[in-house]
């Protein structure tokens, strides 16, 4: 007699913490093509160094590959987290860039809304995602903070966009006062 | 002249770094996919387990793991043999649904007349379910649906008939599985 079959059941969470790295290499990989696009504002080489930094992500999928049975779920969510960071805060370097030493601010509200603001908001989903499903707890309930910014942002967005002498409207009645 | 010169260099780089990335990307994905597969299989807790029942030195009752086997189980050619009480499942954890399959009969099967397994409840003493493994020269159907609730033993009672035709030396092999849906 033979009994318990192999049913498989799935114990680990539905994304690996090694999703983090895959989310950072493409975004690094965002980032060198549009570094490319807008050559005229980087250095030459700034495309090719995100490329490497992407490349650098598929080398850290080979460690997490290789060393699965070794390192646990927390080490591995950790330093694929800090992967993910270092390329969000490439983005916003690169904003903060566009916006204060080159003054172009049609740019940098641009990138703010169309790379900055989606990759950050796409990034704390996920993050919340993986701690939600791993039971995991992370600080200044990271996902209602986002949201809230998001929420602020979005806003503000729609009013300058709508309405975009309402700066300067502001700025008059302040110098008034 | 110049424009152009520029718009050139411009696309192949661009080009160039989008063949690169497509390519990093893919390899990435691959690799992510491949460490998904392989990383999120795990073993379920098992709330079911064989244990030996009263009859388990007659029936010969060994168990590993997951497997339960009856060994020595024999029965006179022309009469019934039974053993009450050979081996026995456990529900070590919340009521579980389970389905009682008849995978395979194999051996000397024109002598056998029929086999049948009865399964009894140990907790409450109720009779609950009758399984025919073999009968009139082909295999029983399958047994789906069959709930112990938590901390039950249930003992399978084994009846064997062998026909009058039946010699020593025959054999029967009989290997039933218990699945717990998923």
């Amino acid at each position: 007699m033979q009994a318990l079959d192999w049913t498989g059941k799935k114990v680990a969470p539905t994304i690996l913490p090694e999703f983090f790295v895959l989310l950072g290499t493409d975004l690094f990989l965002l980032l060198s093509l549009l570094t490319c696009l807008l050559e005229d504002k980087f250095p030459k080489a700034l495309p090719y160094v995100f490329q490497v930094a992407a490349v650098i992500g598929f080398g850290h999928l080979m460690i997490s590959k290789e060393f699965l049975g070794v390192f646990g779920e927390y080490m591995r969510f950790w330093y694929c987290f800090f992967y993910l960071l270092v390329a969000l805060i490439n983005i916003v370097a690169i904003n903060v860039r566009f916006a204060t030493s080159q003054k172009a601010w049609i740019l940098a509200k641009a990138w703010a809304g169309t790379v900055t603001f989606p990759t950050i908001m796409i990034s704390v989903f996920f993050v919340s995602n993986y701690g939600y499903v791993s039971s995991a707890e992370f600080p200044l309930l990271l996902l209602q903070v986002g949201l809230v910014i998001a929420a602020v942002m979005i806003g503000v967005s729609a009013v300058i966009f709508l309405s975009p002498d309402i700066l300067p409207k502001l700025r008059r009645s302040k110098e008034v006062k | 002249m110049e424009l152009k010169k520029i718009l050139s260099n411009r696309s192949t780089k661009f080009l160039t770094l989008l063949l690169t990335s497509m390519l990093i990307a893919t390899a990435s994905a691959a690799l992510y996919d491949y460490m998904f597969q392989t990383g999120t299989i795990g073993v379920q807790a098992m709330t079911l387990e064989w244990q030996k029942g009263a009859d388990n030195a007659t029936a010969g009752t060994q168990i590993a793991g997951v497997t339960a086997s009856l060994t020595t189980l024999k029965g006179p050619p022309n009469g019934t043999r039974v053993y009450t009480d050979p081996v026995r499942l456990k529900n070590k954890g919340s009521p579980v649904t389970f389905d009682l399959l008849i995978d395979t009969v194999s051996g000397n099967t024109v002598n056998m007349s029929s086999i049948i397994v009865r399964l009894y409840s140990l907790n409450t003493t109720a009779y609950i379910e009758n399984v025919t493994v073999w009968s009139n020269g082909a295999k029983g159907s399958d047994h789906t649906g069959l709930n112990i609730p938590l901390n039950h033993i249930w003992r399978f009672e084994w009846e064997i008939k062998w026909k009058s035709t039946a010699v020593i030396s025959d054999q029967v092999t009989v290997n039933l599985k218990v699945r717990v849906p998923a």
